[in-house]
């Protein structure tokens, strides 16, 4: 297995006239051909950012404040994404025909005023030699695949008038057409219910397995992450608090974060009872916590130590990191 | 039982397409295709469906937002007077948005870009005279603690937030003109497991202090079970099943709410085992004649394929849509 990009102490910030707000905060990790990191974490915990990250696509005022992102491309030698151009020549080629990503909000990321069919044509046309025939006939049968019935006038609508879930279809099928190395999928199925979800991941694990495409699949459903993650990275305010095996981290979690995500599943809650949620709200980045910035909601709090160092990241199995004093 | 707080009957709505210059009329899209159901004050309804059966398009005629094709939608008012939700207009429109408020399916297009956090939960406190200056700003301040963000969210714009942030700005929006209804489209669907519980608690305590009533739209059938007095089922812009939650999950009576309810992962196993139904995906383009979901139905037969069943109270409670409900089979 190769690895197709490589993450090492990245960080990202937004600058504000005041600060600059720490928003991801020197994350590692890698993801192979063929293989699927999962990503979870609470909302607003950087998933997101880490993903668009990699695309070279921060929202305005955020920046890559350290640490690099480097892209191994079929051929040739690896290409430091952190260090093209933003929205350079250069990285735009890698966008959509090496590298796609399936938005957490469909509707940021489509064209109100072309059709889904045109947006998928584009970007074929964009990075593959079909014509405009062939290019349509494509985008139909993509569209089919993500489960749309009557793809060829689906092709012809635009995304107003679609429901929320075909949405999300059309963009996956955008994201999937031309063939990418990797696919980072931000919450690609929250829109959709269990039996248009099944399909769609069967259709992601098939392809991953055809083409060898390497996956990122950012998700809160933690269910969906066992089933399909090869490796898991549990984020908390910019940081990894927790990285390794898919079956290490969600049967053995290490960290108290983990272990907590993982007691409030509403799966196996009483109607009617109190959802077992973690104690208190994420504190703001504006705000962070000193020392380990977990310990002011940490059900396991381990003394002083929690509240003034930051804890190191310790080897606590074969290829199993957290970040906690626990494991010193 | 008193009078409804809002009913539904036989309403539709029809999209028709424009036919285009080299191609002949399309199907008009019949998105929702003649739902009868009442919701009762203080109870939480869920509305559950595959994805594209037609439940944001009830949500919006519900709201008033869109007109329905027939049928009609009614709201009892706070001093207990029917309106004719469609009727309304102008003023008596906006005015009903102090008792329906609907949580967007998609936070990114509901929230203006260039208003604050604070504009835009402040806008409604003071349309509706709730609030105004210092008072309207505590208030803002509550609501964003109750859906868990920090004061800080206060001056910024909404592209500055994750998209659950986002989510709950929309979250608390819907909740600060204290409404009577409140309409969630898959409320918590972009949010992780804690968060979404904190969400969920909350609409469990309103409900108890305030007597709200919620209309659920959610694919999350774990949340169904967790938080609804009553599920309707809805295929292809029908309502096929109609029960209290407990009734439905325990003895689903139509065949698709069976294969529905199969995807919930149960206590005993983690891994989900995935229903795929057999056959063709619906459309609203193209519904089949007879009852809509006979293509897909193991247990259809002839009738099944010519007759519409319609949607008949049942003897032990609940309604159900099918000329051969699951009880008569066992
Ligand atoms: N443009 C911006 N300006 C300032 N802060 C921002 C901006 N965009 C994002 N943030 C902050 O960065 C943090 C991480 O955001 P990100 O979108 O990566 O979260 P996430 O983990 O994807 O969350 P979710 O599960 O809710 O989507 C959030 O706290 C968010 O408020
Ligand atoms: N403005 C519109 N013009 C044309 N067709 C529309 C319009 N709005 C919705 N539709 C169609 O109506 C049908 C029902 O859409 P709706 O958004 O109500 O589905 P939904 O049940 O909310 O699905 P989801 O779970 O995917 O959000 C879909 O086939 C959709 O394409
Ligand atoms: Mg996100
Ligand atoms: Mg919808």
């Amino acid at each position: 297995m190769k690895d197709l990009v490589t993450v090492e102490d990245l960080s990202i910030g937004f600058d504000l006239r005041e600060l600059v707000l720490p928003a991801v905060d020197s994350i590692s990790f890698s993801v192979g051909t063929g293989e699927t990191l999962g990503i979870v974490g609470e909302s607003g915990s950087g998933k997101s950012l880490s993903a668009r990250a990699i695309l070279g696509l921060l929202p305005s005022g955020g920046k890559t404040t350290g640490g690099r992102i480097s892209y191994q491309p079929e051929e040739g030698d690896a290409i430091t994404i952190t260090d093209l151009p933003k929205n350079g020549r250069a990285i735009r080629k890698l966008r959509g025909a090496e590298i796609a990503m399936i938005f957490q909000e469909p509707m940021a990321s489509l064209s109100p005023v072309h059709t889904i069919g045109n947006q998928i044509v584009t970007t074929l046309r964009q990075h593959t030699d079909l014509n405009k025939r062939a290019a349509l006939a494509r985008a139909i049968e993509l569209l089919d695949q993500v489960g749309m019935a009557s793809p060829a006038i689906i092709a012809e609508q635009y995304a107003h008038q679609l429901s929320g879930g075909m949405r999300q279809r059309a963009m996956i099928a955008m994201a999937l057409s031309c063939s990418p190395r990797l696919l980072i999928c931000d919450e690609p199925t929250t829109a959709l219910d269990a039996t248009t979800e099944a399909q769609v991941v069967d259709l992601l694990m098939k392809l991953q397995q055809d083409m060898k495409m390497g996956m990122i699949f950012i998700s809160h459903n933690i269910g969906l992450v066992s089933e399909i993650a090869d490796r898991v990275m549990v984020m908390y305010l910019g940081q990894s608090i927790e990285y390794g095996l898919a079956g290490h981290v969600l049967r053995k979690p290490a960290h108290p974060y983990t272990r907590a995500l993982l007691g409030a599943l509403p799966a196996f809650a009483e109607p009617g009872s109190e959802l077992a949620s973690l104690q208190g709200a994420v504190p703001d980045l504006a705000a962070r916590p000193q020392g380990c910035t977990f310990h002011p909601r940490c059900p396991e709090y381990a003394g002083d130590q929690c509240k003034t160092r930051i804890p190191s990241v310790h080897v606590v199995a074969n290829q199993h990191l957290a970040r906690c004093h626990i494991h010193e | 039982m008193n009078e409804p707080l809002l009913s539904l009957v036989n309403v539709e709505k029809h999209f028709t397409q424009s036919s285009g210059f080299l191609r002949p009329a399309v199907e008009p899209v019949r998105a929702v295709n003649g739902i009868s159901l009442m919701i009762h004050e203080g109870q939480t309804t869920a509305l559950v469906g595959e994805s594209g059966c037609g439940k944001s398009t009830a949500a919006k005629l519900i709201t008033g937002a869109i007109s329905p094709s027939a049928g009609q939608i009614s709201l009892r008012t706070r001093d207990g007077n029917i309106l004719d939700v469609d009727r309304l207009r102008g003023r008596a429109r906006k005015a009903l948005w102090r008792d329906v408020q609907l949580i967007f399916q998609d936070p990114y297009s509901s929230l203006n870009p260039r208003m604050t956090v604070k504009q835009i939960l402040a806008e409604p406190l003071r349309n509706f005279n709730i609030a105004r200056g210092a008072e309207a700003t505590k208030m803002v301040e509550e609501l964003l603690d109750r859906v868990g963000l920090q004061k800080t969210a206060m001056n910024r714009y909404p592209h500055a937030f994750s998209g659950g942030q986002r989510q709950r700005i929309g979250i608390a929006r819907a909740l600060a003109v204290q409404p009577r209804l409140i309409i969630g489209d898959e409320p918590v669907s972009a949010l992780d497991v804690s968060v979404a519980a904190q969400i969920l608690n909350l609409f469990q305590s309103l409900k108890q202090e305030l007597g709200l009533t919620y209309l659920l739209i959610t694919h999350d059938l774990a949340v169904v079970r967790y938080s609804a007095d009553r599920v309707a089922v809805m295929y292809l812009g029908n309502i096929v099943e109609e029960n209290t939650t407990a009734e439905l999950f325990a003895s689903p009576k139509h065949p698709y709410t069976q294969a529905l309810l199969s995807a919930l992962p149960s206590h005993t196993n983690d891994q989900k085992s995935r229903v795929v139904l057999p056959g063709e995906v619906a459309s609203a383009r193209a519904i089949p004649s007879g009852c809509a979901f006979h293509p897909r139905c193991v247990y259809a037969n002839d009738l099944c394929k010519s007759a519409a069943p319609i949607l008949k109270a049942q003897p032990a409670g609940g309604r159900v849509a099918c000329h051969i409900p699951l009880e008569s089979i066992r």
